[in-house]
């Protein structure tokens, strides 16, 4: 199978791909744009109403005190893995298919990192004093507890960013000085600046090329490092407590193949409709596409897996609080919840499995949609249906979200698309120089 | 010594003369809008690796101090907490890996070096040449080497953009 699909020489493809931001100037960007703005706006109203107000304007109780605020941060987290695993994980065993993905995928990490990061700063209740958790010296002699979790998540999202912004925009470079040299040449002069800027004099010599290599194979390595120990660390700000449903030592792993399922699931949802409003079939092809498909099927079999042995933990264990959160995760009052996420989960994988680009590229679509939701439920299920009924049947109380928690995630989403759009507007989102090389390569064979 | 700057279309082109001057142990330099894989193996190689380890281990043992102290200047600290703790380990690991990656980073920018905008003839060649997916060719010649000079720009076709600059 072909990893491109087009006609175009080297040259031509390079002024196509300089061209593709116009193509946002259509009825589908501003449609998309203004959707996204609007719940964008909605997401900074309910901001200001919790900075007026607190954060009881949210559902939460005294026993599900985590609930939308953290279930959104564990779920934008895991949608933020695949980008940095199909940087760094393909770069490193040499696929040359994620070319055509990469970029997009790793502006997706980057923009599902920063909606991630808001959350545990909006759900502290005293969101102004968030960088107490940062170790710098103060006159009060207060310092973070380096051993807390939940300092833990906050030095491995800071990390994760850094990491995954510097090798996005290391990767850019080359691309940023041909966007300069178009924007020079056409005239235009405020975009020209930025460009030249932001494109830190790059020339592409044999000296940087090379230096260039050895960076991303080097960030590529630690990202692996990384992007594997960061979703780990969320799941231990569970895995260390001692409630049932979350004191299991199967989290790290569930959760960091949880991540990549569904992080796969959003690159799908993401690229189906990218590729044809850009008009970009030739470049990200059904054979990139069914790739990510297979990927995803293995992540959601290893979920899968992680389910079968999470339940057989509880089962093999004996422990009275762990059966019983598990009955009234089944048979209690949200049992749909638990069952829905069951059928998502086990089920997509298995349906996708049967799936082809070529022929299945709709439902590809919708199912990546469900794929979301049903892990978006998933950590809904581990972080409020397992604190709504643990030891103490007397304190049992049931979370009932308010319209502020729906605000905070669907307009998390809104600021999701709304700066993803943007990356589409302004930023090539095909990696301009490695198809070059990828077409240079073909051409040679 | 002389210096000449070549303008090659076609990738083609530019391995016929990467290869000619290799041949004669003529030293040159590429431009290009991809890694092009003869030019990559003129580049001396520089030491970018101990950038990135430094910035990891320096970080690491900084971290590491900074872990220690906490156990003795915590303000909950009644009752005293174990010097070397598992419980430093993930915050450890993940500010290693921070360092490692800015120190790393900021290697690259050193030895590129970037941050140099217009200052050199490449920037001022690059709009013209790559822009169009053409190659920007410098090389320093002798005397001597005046013929294979003459047989480079006619079997490639190459466009002088600038010679005998010193």
């Amino acid at each position: 199978m072909k990893v491109l699909n087009t006609s175009l020489s080297r040259t031509e493809m390079k002024s196509k791909l300089l061209e593709v931001n116009s193509l946002t100037q259509s009825w589908w960007w501003r449609s998309l744009f203004a959707v996204s703005l609007a719940l964008t706006l909605i997401f900074f109203f309910g901001i200001w109403k919790l900075f007026t107000e607190g954060v009881g304007i949210w559902g939460i109780n005294r026993q599900v005190n985590w609930a939308f605020a953290i279930t959104n941060f564990v779920w934008w987290v895991g949608i933020g893995h695949a980008g940095t695993f199909i940087s760094a994980f393909l770069l490193m065993s040499r696929q040359k298919w994620r070319a055509s993905i990469n970029r997009s995928a790793e502006a997706m990490t980057l923009i599902a990192i920063a909606c991630a990061g808001l959350f545990p700063i909006l759900h502290l209740g005293r969101p102004l004093l968030f960088f107490w958790v940062i170790p710098y010296p103060t006159n009060f002699g207060m310092w973070p507890q380096l051993r807390s979790s939940l300092v833990w998540d906050v030095l491995a999202i800071t990390s994760y960013i850094i990491l995954s912004l510097v090798f996005w925009y290391i990767g850019l470079l080359p691309d940023l000085r041909s966007l300069y040299e178009k924007s020079k040449k056409l005239s235009q002069p405020l975009r020209s600046s930025i460009y030249r800027v932001l494109s830190l004099g790059w020339v592409g010599d044999s000296l940087q090329w090379k230096l260039h290599s050895q960076t991303s194979m080097f960030l590529a390595a630690l990202g692996i490092a990384l992007v594997v120990s960061v979703h780990s660390i969320v799941s231990l700000d569970f895995a260390i407590g001692v409630e049932p449903g979350w004191h299991s030592t199967i989290f790290p792993p569930f959760f960091v193949t949880g991540a990549i399922f569904s992080g796969f699931a959003m690159v799908l949802t993401l690229l189906i409709p990218m590729r044809h409003w850009l008009k970009l079939e030739g470049l990200i092809t059904c054979y990139h596409l069914n790739c990510i498909r297979k990927l995803l099927v293995v992540s959601g079999l290893m979920v899968a897996y992680g389910y079968i042995v999470e339940h057989f933990f509880i089962w093999y264990s004996g422990h009275s609080g762990e059966l019983n959160m598990q009955a009234q995760r089944a048979f209690g009052d949200q049992a749909w919840i638990y069952w829905l996420m069951l059928i998502l989960n086990l089920g997509l994988p298995l349906i996708y499995s049967r799936l082809n680009a070529e022929r299945h590229l709709k439902w590809m679509f919708v199912l990546s949609l469900l794929v979301n939701v049903g892990m978006w439920i998933e950590r809904y299920v581990i972080v409020v249906l397992s604190v709504s009924a643990d030891f103490l049947p007397a304190s049992w109380m049931n979370f009932k979200a308010t319209i502020y928690d729906w605000i905070f995630l669907f307009g998390s989403i809104g600021f999701f698309f709304l700066l993803f759009l943007l990356f589409l507007r302004f930023l090539p989102p095909v990696s301009i120089w490695e198809m070059e090389e990828l077409q240079s390569e073909s051409h040679q064979r | 010594m002389k210096c000449m700057i070549l303008q090659v279309s076609h990738e083609s082109a530019l391995r016929l003369a990467l290869r000619s001057l290799k041949k004669a142990s003529i030293k040159y330099s590429v431009a290009s809008s991809y890694p092009i894989e003869e030019s990559l193996n003129e580049s001396s190689p520089q030491k970018l690796s101990v950038w990135f380890f430094m910035g990891g281990f320096l970080v690491g043992v900084m971290m590491y101090a900074l872990a220690l102290y906490s156990v003795f200047d915590y303000p909950l600290n009644i009752a005293g907490q174990p010097l070397h703790h598992p419980g430093f380990v993930p915050a450890i690991y993940v500010v290693v890996i921070l360092g490692a990656t800015l120190v790393g980073a900021l290697g690259f920018f050193f030895y590129a070096p970037l941050l140099h905008y217009d200052s050199n003839r490449w920037q001022e060649k690059w709009g013209g040449a790559l822009l169009e997916g053409g190659f920007l060719l410098r090389f320093e010649y002798e005397e001597k080497h005046k013929s294979l000079v003459d047989e480079i720009l006619e079997a490639t076709g190459a466009g002088v953009l600038e010679r005998d600059y010193d």
